[in-house]
């Protein structure tokens, strides 16, 4: 097992695919409200060079700044930006993830990962949905997930090869096929119908499903190219 | 206390720099950048500013 740590400044690990220059409307509220907040603080302690403890309109300026503005250009920014960590392309601008991304758009593929990504079984952040448990819980475990992943990332270091952490809930497979009558008509998920359901045994392996990504998927990265 | 809201004052700035940040090149560092470290500023400088607030109005004789 081998630790592996991020190179700053170098093409190791550079952005891949995020698009950045997507600007909305809510970022030009956020933008409005940040350069405004830096204005009026920055007016106020540098230019303003009043006693502005004693200052009563000072004090009311940088209240605004201080308890409102920064506040809300904080809130409205998390708000856009733990939607826009949703899209594969987020996923792939770490390198480690940038096998199974390649994987997935592999025409040739038959890990199930893929075959859902290029027919659409997934609409849209295929990624996420499949690592994301339903219900509230599941996103805010999800996101601490993925703040533990940049983390490992950037800072403390990740071990290869890569493997998925804990078990993985197959309630995120049968919240979409459970109730379909192609899953329900199979004998042998009737038989396991508890296993299944408790994760107790897996989707993937045996003679069941083919493995969702390729094993060695970390592998491939840019940094090999 | 003038010193002390100019400390909360860069803080604040510091805190708002890393959410525009975030948003011109929103990658995995500036994301992160902004919801961690931008939260510990801003909520930094409320707190500073509240207290020099509070303690200016306890001298007052408000509070």
């Amino acid at each position: 097992m081998n630790r592996v740590y991020h190179a700053f400044g170098s093409s190791f690990g550079q952005i891949q695919g995020v698009h950045s220059t997507d600007i909305h409307f809510l970022d030009y509220v956020t933008l409005t409200l940040c350069i405004l907040g830096i204005l009026i603080v920055a007016y106020t302690i540098f230019f303003r060079k009043k006693d502005f403890v004693n200052d009563n309109v000072s004090k009311w300026i940088l209240l605004i700044a201080f308890l409102i503005l920064s506040p809300m250009a904080y809130v409205v920014n998390f708000t856009i930006a733990l939607e826009r960590t949703k899209p594969v392309s987020f996923c792939n601008s770490c390198h480690v993830m940038n096998g199974y991304v390649d994987d997935l758009k592999n025409p040739d593929s038959e890990h199930i990962a893929s075959l859902h990504y290029q027919n659409r079984w997934i609409a849209d952040d295929q990624c996420y949905n499949c690592h994301t448990n339903y219900g509230i819980q599941g996103t805010i475990n999800a996101k601490l997930s993925g703040m533990r992943h940049i983390w490992k990332y950037y800072i403390a270091g990740y071990d290869t090869p890569v493997e998925y952490r804990g078990t993985y809930d197959n309630q995120m497979c049968l919240h979409c096929h459970e109730p379909v009558s192609y899953y329900q008509d199979v004998p042998e998920h009737q038989e396991n119908k508890k296993a299944i359901e408790s994760s107790k045994m897996s989707c993937f392996g045996l003679q069941c499903h083919v493995s969702p990504h390729p094993k060695d998927a970390w592998r491939t990265t840019k940094k090999d190219e | 206390m003038d010193k002390t809201v100019t400390i909360a004052g860069l803080i604040n700035i510091l805190g708002l720099i890393s959410i525009i940040l975030s948003i011109f090149g929103f990658d995995p560092l500036t994301f992160i950048t902004s919801i961690t470290l931008g939260a510990i500023f801003i909520a930094v400088s409320c707190i500073t500013y509240l207290y020099v607030v509070i303690i200016d109005m306890k001298n007052k004789g408000v509070l």
